[in-house]
């Protein structure tokens, strides 16, 4: 497939999550891979910015990371990976799923959610087919790895089962 | 696709995405940008004409929660406006186009034709924990269930 590389950002904004961005304006524990440090999540005015190489990730407590990979070695929790596309029925569907389980369980993981559509390398790393497909890092490596919407209840406890089985 | 995994990671993932940037949406969103494009309406009516009639035919239902059905809808939509066939939204692809031309993942997909497999939550057999009563679905709903996004 033809990549065009360019220098400079292209103008879209990753906003990776539109629904949780217009409905959760509070604080929450999810990270969404952002552009620059200019964009505010919570704030409603987002700006486009031409910021070329250096790629900032911001999770929503304000970390900033050059790459996923280094999100990934720095968190000192399991990191839940959420990848996702816009358009995917099931994947708008865990939305309040993810908000729910990563605030009842914001001691034991991080949450991230990855748009498979902005960020395909990243997609294509983890072989990633069907959406939404979760994976469950730990120590920057994968751990579990499981696919399909389900209710909180359920994705609690697998992460659980997953995190005990697997010391 | 090659290139990028040439590289190290901290740049080529984010900077390019394999969709063309979406053009700036309307005034409607005066203090939000949201960088999202939205299929036709003409495009979205196609489709969930044709979700009813496949349900019906299949003998399968849409998800008790409807808006799942309705992004669904509106996600093949959006593939068949830019690619001319209603590509599954529920997968990662290296490559869309190419897809759309093999087929194997047009709606409906062979796992669905063959299996009624359907992971988009589309099409849902009656025993599944998900499937509602209903066959139908009308403009009205799907506007207001994707009207937050």
């Amino acid at each position: 497939m033809a990549i065009t590389a360019s220098a400079s950002v292209p103008r879209t904004v990753a906003i990776t999550s539109p629904s949780s961005l217009l409905t959760n304006p509070k604080v929450s524990p999810l990270s969404s891979l952002q552009f620059p440090s200019e964009l505010r999540v919570r704030s409603r005015s987002l700006r486009f910015s031409n910021r070329p190489r250096t790629l900032v990730l911001v999770a929503s407590k304000k970390q900033s990371f050059s790459s996923f990979e280094e999100l990934l070695e720095k968190s000192d929790k399991p990191v839940l990976v959420d990848f996702y596309a816009t358009w995917c029925g099931p994947c708008q569907f865990m939305v309040p799923v993810l908000d729910q389980v990563s605030s009842s369980m914001i001691d034991k993981i991080q949450v991230v959610k990855i748009d498979t559509e902005k960020y395909p390398a990243i997609a294509d790393k983890y072989s990633i087919q069907a959406l939404p497909t979760f994976i469950l890092f730990k120590d920057g490596e994968p751990f579990d790895r499981f696919e399909g919407a389900m209710g909180a209840d359920q994705l609690i406890q697998r992460i659980e089962t997953s995190l005990q089985v697997k010391q | 696709m090659k290139a990028l995994q040439a590289s190290t990671s901290y740049s080529v993932g984010f900077g390019i995405s394999s969709v063309a940037p979406p053009p700036i949406p309307s005034h409607h969103h005066r203090h939000l940008i949201v960088a999202k494009v939205e299929p036709t309406e003409k495009s979205v009516e196609v489709m969930r004409k044709f979700s009813e009639q496949y349900a019906r035919r299949s003998g399968t239902y849409f998800c008790v929660d409807k808006g799942v059905t309705s992004v669904v809808i509106k996600g093949l939509a959006e593939h068949k406006d830019t690619l001319g066939a209603p590509l599954c939204p529920c997968r990662h692809y290296d490559d869309k186009a190419a897809e759309a031309q093999q087929g194997f993942w047009n709606c409906p997909c062979v796992p669905m034709r063959e299996r009624k497999e359907c992971h988009c939550m589309l099409f849902l057999t009656a025993d599944n924990d998900f499937a509602g009563q209903d066959q139908t679905i009308s403009s009205e709903e799907i506007k207001e269930s994707t009207s937050n996004m």
